[in-house]
């Protein structure tokens, strides 16, 4: 599956579960970690194995953007 | 029969084969296992029979390795600091799944050496009957190198050398497992001087914010933090802190893993990385 095949699994996952979020990105330099942007840790916990279905191995929010929404 | 009912037997039983050494070198980090048995061991033989040797490597936090001092003087035990170059073997370095291998063949080398010099009959690790469940190749080096492992030996756990090092008033009995810092790094991408610094440095400023059971795995420019999931509020509300902390560390990226901190996440499916990604 190629690289924005996986990535569509995962919008997918979190627009069917109705998390809120800006964008999804892949970090890391096997290109292995799903990151989901402005969304908090909780609403997306338990979509890893989903997501490691898809092909990732790992799940993670931007910290970045979580300090953007405290701002 | 409740699985803590036989404890004092199995602590009897170390106790009995440590005295069946007649001398022993203690592989010290300073960390839960290593402690309890240099305790053990002082014990069993006493004071002059007992040396606890700590390797010292990049991939050895400055804080364990203040945290070793520290127990060793509590405790009275001989102690001492030697150097070990595991970085500098290539197949250490290029990080494959049996990393550990080649950094415990370099230190059990280094410790074999010293036990024999000094007239020690025994080198004996701090490994636990869970270790025996997990995926550790550093294992096959300690058989190389004839290491005996009396807590496994014993069939004491992590939990059962918790509860006992609390009964003899150890400090480390609550500390958390501190794996060395090459643990962050990915099979597959290389081991350096500069990305244990990073690793270190950013782990630092986790442990000053208040974190205390954490990793920073290292992913190349990404750092992806690992806290447990009791802590993982305190991440969202500390985020602006964190990612300038882990950004003067040198990543461009300050990932939070969803799911939190657990024990060898690496190894999870042991995918090592493409060529030309290190």
């Amino acid at each position: 599956m190629s690289e924005e095949a996986r990535l569509s699994v995962v919008r997918e996952l979190l627009d069917r579960r109705g998390v809120v979020h800006t964008r999804v990105t892949v970090a890391g330099a096997a290109r292995d970690i799903a990151v989901v942007h402005g969304a908090r840790p909780e609403a997306v916990s338990e979509l890893i194995e989903r997501v490691r279905d898809a092909g990732f191995r790992f799940l993670a929010v931007d910290l970045e953007e979580l300090t953007r929404d405290d701002a | 029969m409740d699985a803590s009912s036989d404890l004092p037997a199995r602590e009897q039983d170390l106790l009995s084969r440590l005295r069946g050494f007649g001398s022993v070198l203690v592989g010290f980090s300073g960390g839960v296992d290593s402690s309890y048995l240099a305790a053990s061991a002082l014990d069993a033989l006493g004071p002059d029979r007992v040396l606890a040797v700590t390797g010292d490597s990049e991939s050895y936090p400055e804080v364990q390795r203040a945290a070793a001092r520290e127990v060793a003087a509590l405790l009275g035990v001989q102690h001492l600091e030697v150097r070990t170059e595991e970085l500098a073997d290539p197949r250490y370095a290029a990080n494959p799944s049996n990393r550990c291998y080649f950094c415990k063949s370099e230190l059990w080398r280094r410790l074999a050496d010293i036990a024999g010099h000094r007239g020690i009959a025994v080198v004996a690790d701090g490994s636990n009957a869970d270790d025996a469940r997990d995926y550790r190749p550093g294992f096959r080096a300690a058989a190389e190198y004839c290491i005996e492992s009396p807590l496994l030996d014993a069939g004491l756990t992590k939990n059962d050398i918790r509860v006992l090092s609390r009964a003899r008033g150890l400090p480390t009995w609550d500390q958390p497992s501190a794996p060395c810092l090459s643990s962050r790094i990915p099979h597959g991408l290389a081991v350096t001087p500069a990305r244990l610094r990073q690793i270190e440095r950013a782990e630092e400023g986790l442990r000053r914010a208040g974190f205390r059971e954490f990793r920073v795995r290292h992913h190349g420019d990404a750092a992806r933090i690992e806290v447990s999931p009791s802590e993982m509020e305190l991440a969202v509300r500390l985020a602006r802190e964190i990612v300038i902390e882990v950004r003067c560390a040198g990543f461009e990226r300050v990932l939070l893993d969803a799911v939190g901190y657990r024990q060898g996440s690496l190894n999870d499916g042991l995918v090592v990385l493409r060529a030309g990604t290190r």
